[in-house]
């Protein structure tokens, strides 16, 4: 039978190429036919801040759910996206989260509340600082105006005194062309693929300002019930590889594109010892505020658990990573099934 | 009859009016987000989702109401002109039907989210966290009352023979009438 | 009946249902409730209600329509826009269909720096379609100059459409700034030049003006001239400057508006408050059938009727040129029912393999797109810059009028299309120098 799939994710962005479309042939491929997707993306079936209930409401079966749309019905895995502020290994930070979501009593709470069932999480590459103007020291992001892209980062730019300002994704060329904003937080492939930044920004500071881990991938949650365990274990297990695959893929994408961009003419900076130092101070003490900052704001109840558990995670997998072909999707599709997948229970896993 | 009428004229003329403070609110605090960050490189927090999730949801929602009873909304109608009075009185009694169902549905269907919105303290984080579940409210108003305005309109359709949507109408007729007396 | 048939029957119904003067939005809405319960679930079917109409009206961006809108209101009630068309008329009155070339000027230029074409047509409405009525021009060649020159607004760079169209294909924005250039001013050329000779050949639709002005008429008419193009200049400056953004600037325009009326006294009570009654009403309309259109295109997804369609046709055609003219094809059918970006969102997945398969150009087809594209806003029964005018003028002018002024402009959007695929030169000379 064929269910609809759907992401905001443009046709070309990895999210839609892995997590949905080949994601979609592997388990039409698996299941005989049995399970089809038929997938739509870009936001067309309903725009991004309505993935989650257009999931819930079967408008789709299966989809990318970006949670920092709707914080205040996901507000743990808000949570986590504001932890990986501090993540500097995009891979690791991706399996991660994934490990966490699929384990933490909590977050399954959360998830369930809205009858979704969770997939797989997802990490994009390093955030940096792309701008208009060179920027290497804490003194140069004075009074700046810089488009961000979440919470975290929004905070730190106080802590710089910088000015966040809110821009949609749409204006940030104009927006750096002209001047009505300096910089914009954003991974490798904002100079290239994605926004063609490099057109209109030609100096990137390399200072690591995270990652995005926001939400992942969801089934319906009658959808997920009405599925046999052996289709259950189908749709997960394609899950891992499709993750491993795009992790893979964006790896290889951060590279390429910043060597694209600098031969374009982009100027890679090095962050000042200052600013460095400037970072170091902000993650410290952002670490130590969370789980307060959590609950005063997103109204959460205690999240230091889940905190330690995505730490402890995060620094397994940096641990598992550091023995595997890191290119290597098969293997790293292997890590992932042994090290997660295999112990859910597909016979309860998502049942209620 | 008439009282009705009144009544839902004015809480239609209300909402508009509501819809007007938005964008009067629209225009002053854009204006003074570009002062602030040009000037002072202070902008206003929270502008762009107040303008959002406020400003624009009222705007577009509040004055349906009104839209309806000066027969705004945007319709094709060469073959109405063309028809006998029967065939225009079924198409009215057609059409209004139609919108009915169409204003209720969507006035039901807000309501619940705009409950729901509530009930979970809908908000978004931009520099500062913005509540937004208020502005829900603007579309079951809008809606709701646009439904009830609809049925107004065809009862009098049914009542009254000669009674065309607009025709006592004078104020939202012809632009270039009102600027050039 | 399966999903592709329940597809098109949805779309005859709504054709069937819009020509009985049901209102579109309405028509849009129930067609799409309908058809999504009967290809998913009725559950489906009312979470569309939940998933469309409040998160698409609640966007930042979409701020500039009503506020440019209320721009126009306020400069038309106010009269900032006697005086430059009445020095216009005595400079240009006897030139064929003067005012509604000048128009068409004044808002490619408005268009070329608003990057949104739904907006251009919302600011130009109220200030130029009243005064060429005024001058007893042809209701139809008034408002088509003003929707067709809208519609450059996103074929001008900058430009939202073709910012998202970079992003769809991983095309250079920049390259495709550069290509909208030429094509953008050769549309304005081409739409003057057919005023003209159309106004020349029957002058009726575009009466000369005869009278003879006194000095002190014309100096009078001269003296009043400085309202709205210090508006529209401060607007186009501020956004080129980087003093404010595309999307804030309606809210300036609308201030600026209001500030110039203070100034020069006419600001009544009486007139603010009409101004934002009409923009709450015209707001409110617009978008009703904006969001009607945006869940009739989930709708249409959903059937697949737009990749079934577009497979069809491009599974029997190989050349490029049999490829760019059958994609024009499908984009002119789509656009009949469907915005651009749901258009670009459901035609991308089939057409982005086929047109780098073949070669193409991305940039030479990213212009040939947008400009495809802009035709939807001005063709029947779904043309959201028709419907901003209608909202605009109310009953002085009838929708059928409007649309068949608008045609003259497809037509001739049509030719446009012919030299661009022609010779793809024009389109990419200017992106050449850069590379
Ligand atoms: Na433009
Ligand atoms: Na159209």
């Amino acid at each position: 039978e064929t269910y609809s799939a759907a992401a905001s994710w443009v046709e070309t962005h990895g999210i839609t190429v892995n997590k949905l479309r080949n994601y979609a042939e592997y388990v039409s491929e698996d299941t005989d036919g049995n399970i089809e997707f038929e997938v739509f993306s870009g936001g067309s079936l309903a725009p991004a801040a309505s993935m989650a209930s257009a999931l819930r409401d079967e408008v789709a079966m299966y989809g990318h759910i970006t949670s920092a749309y709707m914080p205040a019905d996901l507000p743990l895995d808000n949570v986590l996206n504001d932890l990986v502020f501090i993540a500097d290994d995009p891979m690791a930070a991706a399996f991660a989260s994934t490990e966490v979501k699929l384990n933490s009593d909590a977050l399954q709470q959360e998830y369930a509340d809205y009858n979704l069932v969770f997939g797989t999480g997802y990490s994009m590459t390093t955030y940096y600082l792309i701008c208009n103007t060179p920027i290497s020291s804490v003194e140069d992001l004075e009074g700046k105006r810089i488009r961000t892209g979440s919470s975290s980062q929004i905070k730190w730019a106080e802590h710089v005194n910088a000015i966040s300002v809110s821009v949609p994704a749409t204006e940030i060329y104009t927006g750096l062309e002209r001047g009505t904003i300096d910089c914009s937080t954003g991974d490798a492939s904002f100079l290239t693929s994605s926004f063609q930044l490099q057109d209109v920004a030609k100096h990137t500071t390399l200072v690591s300002l995270g990652t995005h881990n926001s939400g992942g991938e969801f089934f319906n949650g009658d959808f997920w019930q009405a599925r046999t365990p052996e289709e259950r274990r189908i749709l997960l297990d394609n899950l891992a590889r499709a993750e491993a695959e795009l992790q893979v893929d964006w790896a290889r994408q951060a590279e390429t594109a910043l060597e694209e961009a600098k031969s374009n003419g982009v100027e890679l900076i090095e962050p000042s010892e200052d600013l460095k130092q400037s970072m170091e101070e902000f993650t410290e003490q952002f670490l130590e505020n969370l789980p307060e900052t959590s609950m005063e704001e997103r109204g959460v109840s205690d999240p230091s658990e889940l905190i330690d558990a995505y730490i402890e995670a995060e620094a397994r997998w940096k641990d598992l990573l550091s023995d595997v072909d890191r290119t290597d999707s098969e293997a790293l599709t292997e890590l992932l099934i042994n090290e997660i997948y295999a112990d859910i229970d597909v016979e309860t896993y998502g049942v209620n | 009859m008439i009282a009705i009428e009144h009544l839902l004229e004015r809480l239609s003329r209300l909402l508009t009016l509501a819809a007007s403070l938005c964008l009067v609110a629209m225009m002053i605090q854009v204006c003074a987000d570009v002062i602030a960050y040009n000037l002072l490189r202070a902008p206003i927090p929270g502008t762009a989702e107040i303008v959002a999730y406020y400003y624009m949801v009222g705007a577009c929602f509040l004055p349906l109401p009104l839209a309806e009873l000066r027969n705004s909304n945007i319709h094709v109608d060469l073959f109405y002109n063309m028809a006998s009075w029967l065939g225009r009185r079924s198409m009215l009694l057609l059409a209004y039907t139609a919108q009915i169902a169409f204003f209720s549905i969507l006035a039901y269907q807000s309501g619940i989210d705009a409950l729901e919105a509530i009930a979970k303290g809908e908000v978004v984080f931009g520099r500062i966290a913005v509540p937004i579940w208020p502005g829900r409210f603007f579309l079951p108003f809008g809606f709701g009352l646009a439904a009830v305005v609809s049925l107004l309109l065809l009862t009098k359709i049914c009542l009254q023979r000669d009674w065309e949507p607009g025709m006592e109408d004078n104020e939202g007729d012809s632009p270039i009438s009102k600027e050039t007396r | 009946m399966d999903r592709l048939e329940i597809g098109l029957l949805g779309i005859v119904v709504s054709l069937f249902l819009i020509a009985l003067r049901i209102p579109v939005g309405v028509v849009l809405g129930i067609v799409a409730f309908v058809g999504i319960s009967s290809i998913t679930s009725l559950k489906a079917a009312w979470g569309i209600l939940t998933a469309i109409p409040h998160n698409f009206v609640a966007q930042w961006t979409l701020s500039a329509i009503p506020m440019f809108l209320l721009m126009g209101y306020i400069a038309a009630r106010t009269g900032l826009t006697v005086g430059i068309f009445s020095s216009a008329r005595i400079l240009f009155g006897k030139v064929p269909g003067g005012l509604a070339s000048a128009t068409v000027m004044a808002s490619s230029i408005f268009a070329a720096a608003s990057g949104s074409s739904v907006a251009t047509a919302a600011a130009f409405s109220r200030i130029a379609v009243p005064e060429m009525l005024k001058a007893k021009y042809d209701p139809g060649l008034a408002t088509g100059s003003v929707a067709a020159a809208g519609t450059l607004g996103s074929l001008i760079p900058p430009s939202v459409l073709l910012i998202l169209y970079g992003i769809f294909t991983e095309t250079s924005i920049g390259a495709l700034f550069l290509a909208g250039v030429i094509p953008g001013v050769l549309s304005a050329a081409i739409y003057i030049s057919m005023i003209m000779v159309r106004s020349y050949r029957t002058p009726e639709i575009a009466p000369p003006d005869l009278t003879t002005y006194s000095a002190e008429e014309k100096k009078a008419a001269f003296r009043d001239i400085w309202p709205l193009p210090t508006l529209i200049l401060g607007v186009l400056g501020g956004i080129l400057l980087g003093v404010f953004s595309p999307t804030e600037a309606g809210a300036i325009g609308a201030a600026a508006a209001t500030i110039i009326a203070l100034m020069r006294g006419a600001l009544t009570k009486d007139a603010l408050s009409q101004a934002l009654t009409d923009t709450a009403i015209g707001t409110a309309t617009i978008f009703v059938i904006a969001i009607s259109a945006s869940m009739f295109a989930s709708f249409m997804g959903l059937s697949t009727v737009p990749t079934q369609f577009a497979g069809q046709i491009l599974s029997v055609v190989e050349s490029p040129i049999a490829i760019i003219i059958a994609l024009s094809i499908i984009f002119i059918v789509l656009g009949m029912f469907l915005d651009g970006i749901s258009l670009l969102l459901l035609t991308t997945p089939i057409m982005l393999p086929i047109l780098k398969s073949a070669g193409i150009d991305m940039v030479w087809f990213g212009i040939i797109a947008i400009k495809l594209i802009e035709i939807g806003l001005i063709t029947p029964p779904v043309g959201i810059n028709i419907y901003v005018i209608k909202s605009v003028m109310g009953r002085a002018v009838p929708l059928g009028a409007i649309f068949r002024g608008a045609f003259w402009f497809i037509a001739m959007d049509i030719l446009t299309l012919g030299i661009l695929i022609a010779f793809p030169v024009v389109t990419l000379f200017l992106p050449g120098l850069m590379r």
